[in-house]
């Protein structure tokens, strides 16, 4: 908790400039679930397959410019499912192939996400799945998470503060005590701001509708073709071919 | 009054108690024409942001009535009146809640259902009244607090109200943001409704003040008069800087 504002990570990186970068969000959204996809329809054992789609990602990566150690970072939040895919060779059968596969899948897929999410501003990615025909109540759910998540951290650190600069020490099992009631004044927060927001929006002609994400034009260009049609043959290759 | 054009607002004996039973409002009776800047003084809890959650029917009040442009506030004419009423909050966090400033500024023209071109000339043209121009692309986290209150101020411009109603704009404010701020708001031609206890900004920004205590109108009249007032002021808690000397322009 706390450090849920300084994302600055991941939205400096986004607001870079790569060929990965340029691309229409919706093109990258389609190539890289579907890569997904395919990773997550490999059975454990195509490890040809696995290996040629880690090497596509691998290839984004350096594409994108993006720097490994800040990648790396950004994958650990796969670390629980790898150590639950550590344990399936000491409970099931054939559980060495079948751990390494999903430990395999997992990596894969927090590696795509992470390539998406760090070459999209993530305004642009909320409008790409817009575009895709996303159903709208999870998109502005999600655009309000986003949004809100940044002044709550603000808020949360605020608090923080205010609790050290009266004498508070980070002893573990205070923090434990004293956060339940820093959760519960967030919450009751949160709620007041809520009711304010909503204000905010009747104040705007608000009828229970949200207009779409415009104000931006996106267009699909000849090198999100190009992207989505080699991605489309190498994942069909590796499927077809290599198990 | 056939031919006048009737006034901006028209408060008549309003009377607004909250659900807790708080007596908020015990009759206010006000009048603000057209193109007039009226602030609207007093301590905390005298009922001020009460008012203003009135002038676009958030909240309705209890007894009396409220008239915006002639038309009465309420249920049946609410989308006339929150196109004609902008409401700029006192925190800008709780009016940019879409991902981009642009985006943010066009959901209030979306509402009005209009055009996608129409749209966007609105949003550039609130964008740059408020010297945000260029902008728009940004997350609303990335701007500095008074950015946010321009920003915030734009999304309802960009409804392009006939009057406009501020809660406490130069709260938290340092004092370059203060003066730019009010340099926007001394610009604009919309009738102005504005809460505050800054005193010198309503001298600078309102020619004409209300003070309201307890629910009630305590006085009415040229900002120059009342903030000269001294006995008024003490009376109802109100107190100029230490050192502020009044000018009359």
């Amino acid at each position: 908790m706390g450090s849920g504002h300084h994302g600055g990570g991941v939205e400096a990186v986004a607001a870079g400039d790569s060929p990965m970068h340029r691309l229409d969000p919706r093109a990258k959204i389609v190539g890289l679930i579907g890569l997904v996809i395919v990773a997550v329809s490999l059975p454990p054992g195509a490890w040809t397959a696995f290996a040629s789609i880690l090497a596509i990602l691998v290839g984004l990566v350096i594409i994108a410019r993006l720097r490994p150690p800040y990648v790396l970072r950004r994958m650990t939040i796969e670390i629980p499912f790898l150590i639950a895919a550590a344990m399936l060779p000491f409970t099931v059968e054939d559980g060495l192939a079948l751990g390494a596969a999903v430990g395999l899948k997992v990596t894969i897929g927090v590696l795509a996400m992470v390539i998406l999410s760090s070459t999209t501003p993530f305004p642009r990615l909320l409008r790409g799945f817009e575009l895709l025909k996303a159903p709208r109540l999870i998109t502005v759910i999600v655009a309000f998470m986003w949004r809100y998540l940044h002044v709550l951290g603000e808020e949360v650190s605020r608090m923080k503060r205010a609790r050290e600069a009266r004498g508070y020490s980070a002893n573990w099992l205070w923090q434990a005590t004293s956060t339940g009631p820093l959760i519960a004044t967030l919450f009751i927060r949160s709620l007041e701001r809520g009711e304010r927001v909503y204000l905010a929006m009747a104040s705007r002609g608000y009828e229970g509708s949200m207009p779409t994400m415009a104000a931006e034009r996106m267009a699909i260009r000849t090198r999100d073709l190009a992207f989505l049609s080699t991605f489309a043959i190498a994942l069909a290759s590796i499927r077809i071919l290599l198990p | 009054m056939t031919g006048a054009s009737p006034p901006a607002i028209e408060l008549t004996d309003v009377h607004y108690s909250y659900p807790d039973g708080h007596n908020a409002l015990r009759g206010v009776s006000l009048w603000v024409e057209a193109g007039e800047r009226v602030a609207v003084l007093g301590p905390n809890g005298a009922g001020k942001s009460t008012l203003c959650l009135q002038l676009n029917g958030i909240l309705e009040p209890t007894r009396g009535s409220v008239s915006v442009c002639g038309i009465a506030v309420g249920k049946k004419h609410l989308k006339e009146i929150r196109k004609r009423v902008g409401v700029v909050f006192q925190d800008p966090d709780d009016m940019l809640f879409m991902p981009t400033v642009a985006q943010d500024i066009a959901f209030g023209p979306s509402n009005l259902g209009l055009s996608e071109k129409d749209i966007h000339a609105r949003v550039e043209g609130a964008l740059s009244a408020v010297g945000l121009a260029g902008m728009g692309a940004r997350s609303p986290h990335h701007l500095s607090y008074g950015q946010k209150k321009k920003a915030a101020t734009a999304a309802v411009l960009s409804m392009e109200p006939e009057i406009l109603v501020l809660d406490e704009p130069s709260a938290s404010l340092d004092p370059r943001a203060r003066r730019e701020f009010g340099g926007i708001l001394a610009g604009l031609s919309q009738t102005i409704v504005m809460v505050t206890h800054d005193l010198p900004y309503a001298h600078e920004i309102c020619e004409r003040s209300v003070v309201i205590d307890g629910g009630r109108i305590a006085a009415d009249g040229p900002t120059s008069d009342i903030l000269g007032d001294a006995g008024l002021l003490a009376a109802h808690d109100l107190e100029l800087p230490h050192g502020y000397v009044m000018d009359h322009h």
